[in-house]
């Protein structure tokens, strides 16, 4: 890979990280566990890992924005995430910042289509 | 087997042990998890593998290697539940780290050496040699234990405190404004750091040579296989070594303080003055005793001369001691001129 290619690749990597947590808040409205949650993100086109997955559930778990409940009807027990009250009010407050930071964004970057 | 087993140990050793249990538990349901997925692929044919019906409820190895690897080194899944508290020092702190370090290891070393100093001058028992292996062993030891305590100090600060000092630190950052901003040193009065950097070194060679190999300076004769060196100097030189040895390490201890401050001040100069008329004093001394040449020197440089048929006189050695005296003196009158004009500059400038 060139120099150039590389601090793209990271420049690029930067920019969907910061996007990720909010990605995964917005699916969380509804009961998610582990597997659940990383079909649901491939599906939609955000490829990530599990072995980053589970763990930001359970730092997110942590700061108090999702709840968790471990399933043990099956044989294996699963654990169940779902937004917390506070998740619920970050997620809405992030919606609204993302919007305006969009809106921002475009405005500068794409100010030539605008003739 | 049990390469699960294995997996979920190598995380979970990683992990701060108020978590391990809850973890375990986590990473047990995540891979069991995966596997039923992954299973589940494979019996309906979307996987492409062979493994095929194997044991539906028993998870099959080739099946736990393949969720394995996609998680990745246990390492590192370790570190996505860690976050980020894996410093030693951490970043708020390092800096203050380095600031108390610096000064820990200046003042160390300065004690260090003003103690073997002091060892060499008030034990007549102890020769140069010793001395040497005494310091060299002590500042290493010394050094190498206060860099210890230091860095463990900052070690558990950063484990139990950190939090509070960094919220401390960030405190004291916001209050900053321009007034606290030090003034800047005139530039006639800042003090290059090469320049005593160099003269330590120079300074501690010299002090190196002429107390365990003082024979470096003399005549190499070779008679037949062996190499003779004849020592140049002499027993008037040997007998006042302990001063000759204090002068030096009192100027690498200033050349020490200029390094660390970087700017001359006027006790810097003051102090600088005396080490100058000190040396002055002992270097006269030393090179108008008499003995200060080794006899066996001159007596055989005298021969050498005699046997070229040189028409040399045979006092040469005054010669060569008014030479050395004056050069004496003439440093010392040029060395106290720099440091008078940069005292004027100083008391000018206040």
């Amino acid at each position: 890979m060139t120099h150039h290619e590389e601090i793209l690749e990271n420049l690029i990597q930067e920019l969907r990280r910061g996007s990720l947590v909010l990605f995964v808040l917005s699916q969380m409205d509804q009961k998610q566990y582990g597997y659940s949650l990383l079909q649901n993100l491939t599906d939609k086109g955000m490829s990530i890992e599990p072995g980053t997955l589970y763990p930001l559930m359970r730092r997110l778990e942590k700061q108090g924005l999702l709840d968790s409940q471990w399933d043990t009807e099956d044989v294996r027990p699963r654990k169940y995430y779902i937004l917390s009250a506070d998740g619920v009010m970050v997620l809405e407050k992030m919606k609204a910042e993302w919007k305006q930071l969009v809106q921002q964004m475009n405005s500068v970057l794409y100010v030539e289509t605008n003739e | 087997m049990n390469l699960m087993d294995r997996y979920v140990y190598a995380v979970v050793r990683h992990v701060p042990a108020s978590q391990k249990a809850d973890i375990e538990k986590e990473i047990r349901a995540m891979i069991d998890e995966l596997l039923q997925e992954k299973m589940k692929k494979t019996q309906t044919g979307q996987d492409g593998t062979a493994s095929g019906r194997e044991g539906q409820n028993e998870p099959d190895e080739q099946a736990v290697r393949a969720v394995l690897t996609s998680l990745g080194d246990p390492a590192e899944l370790a570190r996505q539940y860690h976050g980020s508290s894996q410093y030693v020092i951490g970043p708020a702190l390092y800096e203050t780290y380095w600031l108390v370090m610096r000064i820990v290891l200046a003042a160390t070393g300065i004690g260090l050496l003003i103690a073997t100093v002091i060892q060499l001058v008030t034990d007549s028992q102890m020769n140069g040699w010793e001395a040497f292996g005494s310091l060299t062993g002590g500042l290493f030891q010394g050094l190498l234990s206060a860099f210890g305590m230091v860095t463990l100090i900052f070690l558990l600060i950063n484990r139990y405190g950190a939090d509070e000092i960094s919220k401390g630190i960030k405190e004291e950052k916001e209050k900053w404004k321009p007034d606290d901003l030090p003034q800047v040193p005139e530039a006639k009065l800042r003090i290059k750091r090469s320049d005593p950097i160099a003269n330590v070194i120079f300074s501690l060679i010299f002090l190196v040579i002429i107390n365990v190999y003082p024979e470096l300076f003399g005549y190499y004769q070779k008679t037949g296989d062996e190499l003779m060196i004849i020592g140049f100097l002499g027993e008037g030189f040997f007998s006042a070594l302990i001063w000759i040895n204090l002068v030096i390490v009192l100027g690498i201890i200033l050349e020490a303080l200029k390094i660390v401050t970087g700017r001359w001040t006027l006790p810097l100069t003051l102090s600088c003055m005396v080490q100058n008329s000190f040396s002055l004093i002992v270097s006269l001394r030393v090179v108008r005793d008499p003995a200060f040449i080794n006899p066996e020197f001159i007596k055989t440089i005298n021969t050498f001369l005699s046997d070229s048929g040189t028409e040399l006189s045979f006092t040469w050695q005054n010669a060569l001691v008014t030479g050395i005296t004056v050069l004496i003196v003439f440093g010392f009158i040029v060395e106290m001129i720099t440091l008078i004009a940069k005292s004027v500059r100083l008391l000018q400038t206040k």
